[in-house]
């Protein structure tokens, strides 16, 4: 199709389309909503964080980008990161290295990812989980991201270091 | 949520790239999913889930959801953020009058720190805001906080929509410093809109910040008791109940 499916999700008289926001949902709503589940690990923090997204979606479209799912995940996780410094609680994503630093489900663990991914800053963050939750290699982390493969190659460097830093200190 | 996803093998594609393929999104990997039984069962396994998160969570209840939480929101306009107009000195500062003990706000000794006033609409001076006011659109309230020492006040509207917002400071997420001593007048006043009451004003004093979300989920639901209540350590709360004359859809 020639449009992209976020426009028009806005009517000009500023309220939400509610059938290009329906189809919206359709199509990305439940991958956004397991991202989230994967950040907070609460369903009603992520039924939240996903209100959250489509409702900044709504208020400004797309603006002409076409990597719709990478874009729309960006701002999910930029939702559910802002929650985690927010609501102060720690419940930290399930991540590639989860098994060596113990069960996600563990409350001390959760607390330990929860505290490194409020910590870090948005580039860190956004390459950690595109590596560790999108599964993306570095060389593909870089061309989602735009960022030199070096440049992936010492932030994802700089994430897992801090999550053995923090669970260090936790033990 | 990963609920046992099958899994791939070291070729395969990243999850993201099956995940485009899933939104429909055109996708490199489609050539190598078409052969790759692996990846084919985890597209089908997300698809699955897929089905039942939508089965679970329709998309007209969503979108509802959705518009109603952009309602919600537009709120933050009718809070009118006005430079004080009124000279300072012009603002002569009466104490409250004890509100009544049923309720309309704490029975608490006289001298409250916390003080509103209320310009109504029409009116040529403003005047104190007693327990149980019956307020309409368009009147102004400005605040005043007599502090007792260093700290931080919040200052929160509950209203019937049960949502509790920061009007002092104003869309904040937390309490501002305030030096001790006073009445003094806090910047800026608001304007009522015209959704139907009963509103409570809570302030909120402690020595150290407060977050607006460990009082609003507090108070969400309560906008129809005769007190509030409210836990906060070593906070000094203060409550005041005004009714809304309707004079409008919400």
């Amino acid at each position: 199709m020639g449009a992209s499916p976020f426009c028009p999700v806005r009517k000009s008289c500023g309220r939400v389309d509610p059938t290009a926001l329906g189809a919206l949902y359709e199509k990305y709503g439940y991958l956004l909503h397991r991202r989230c589940m994967q950040l907070l690990r609460s369903r009603s923090d992520a039924d939240d964080a996903l209100q959250e997204t489509f409702l900044r979606v709504s208020r400004y479209g797309n603006q002409g980008r076409t990597n719709d799912l990478g874009w729309l995940y960006r701002i999910a996780q930029n939702q559910c990161f802002d929650m985690l410094k927010r609501r102060g609680r720690d419940a930290p994503g399930e991540t590639a290295e989860a098994g060596a630093v113990g069960r996600a489900d563990d409350g001390d663990t959760r607390a330990v990812l929860g505290a490194a991914l409020t910590r870090l800053d948005g580039t860190t963050r956004t390459i950690g989980v595109l590596h560790h939750l999108g599964g993306l290699t570095q060389e593909e982390v870089a061309q989602e991201t735009g960022y030199s493969r070096r440049t992936v190659g010492k932030k994802l460097g700089a994430f897992e270091a801090l999550l053995r830093q923090f669970w260090k200190e936790a033990q | 949520m990963n609920v046992d996803l099958p899994p791939r093998g070291p070729q395969c594609p990243p999850a993201l790239a099956l995940e485009r393929m899933l939104a429909g999104e055109p996708s490199s990997a489609a050539p190598h999913v078409d052969q790759c039984r692996h990846c084919q069962s985890y597209l089908e396994a997300l698809h699955s889930q897929q089905v039942a998160f939508l089965a679970a969570r329709p998309t007209e209840r969503f979108v509802h959801q959705l518009e109603r939480r952009a309602t919600t929101r537009l709120r933050w306009p009718r809070w009118q953020w006005w430079c004080p107009t009124l000279g300072l000195a012009a603002v002569a500062l009466i104490a409250l009058q004890l509100p009544k003990p049923d309720g309309g706000g704490d029975a608490t000794l006289k001298g409250s720190p916390f003080r509103a006033m209320l310009k109504a609409t029409g009116a040529a001076e403003p005047s104190v805001l007693s327990a149980d006011a019956l307020l309409q659109a368009g009147d102004v309230l400005r605040f005043a906080y007599d502090a007792p020492r260093p700290g931080y006040l919040m200052v929160l509207d509950l209203d019937g929509t049960e949502e509790a917002t920061s009007v002092y400071p104003l869309g904040a997420e937390r309490s501002a410093p305030i030096a001790p001593g006073g009445p003094q007048p806090l910047p800026g006043a608001i304007k009522l809109d015209d959704r139907p009451g009963p509103e409570w004003l809570i302030a909120v004093f402690s020595e150290t910040p407060i977050e607006l979300e460990a009082l609003s989920s507090q108070l969400r639901g309560q906008s129809r008791r005769a007190k509030l209540a409210v836990r906060c350590q070593a906070c000094q709360v203060e409550t005041l109940r005004f009714q809304k004359r309707v004079t409008g859809k919400p």
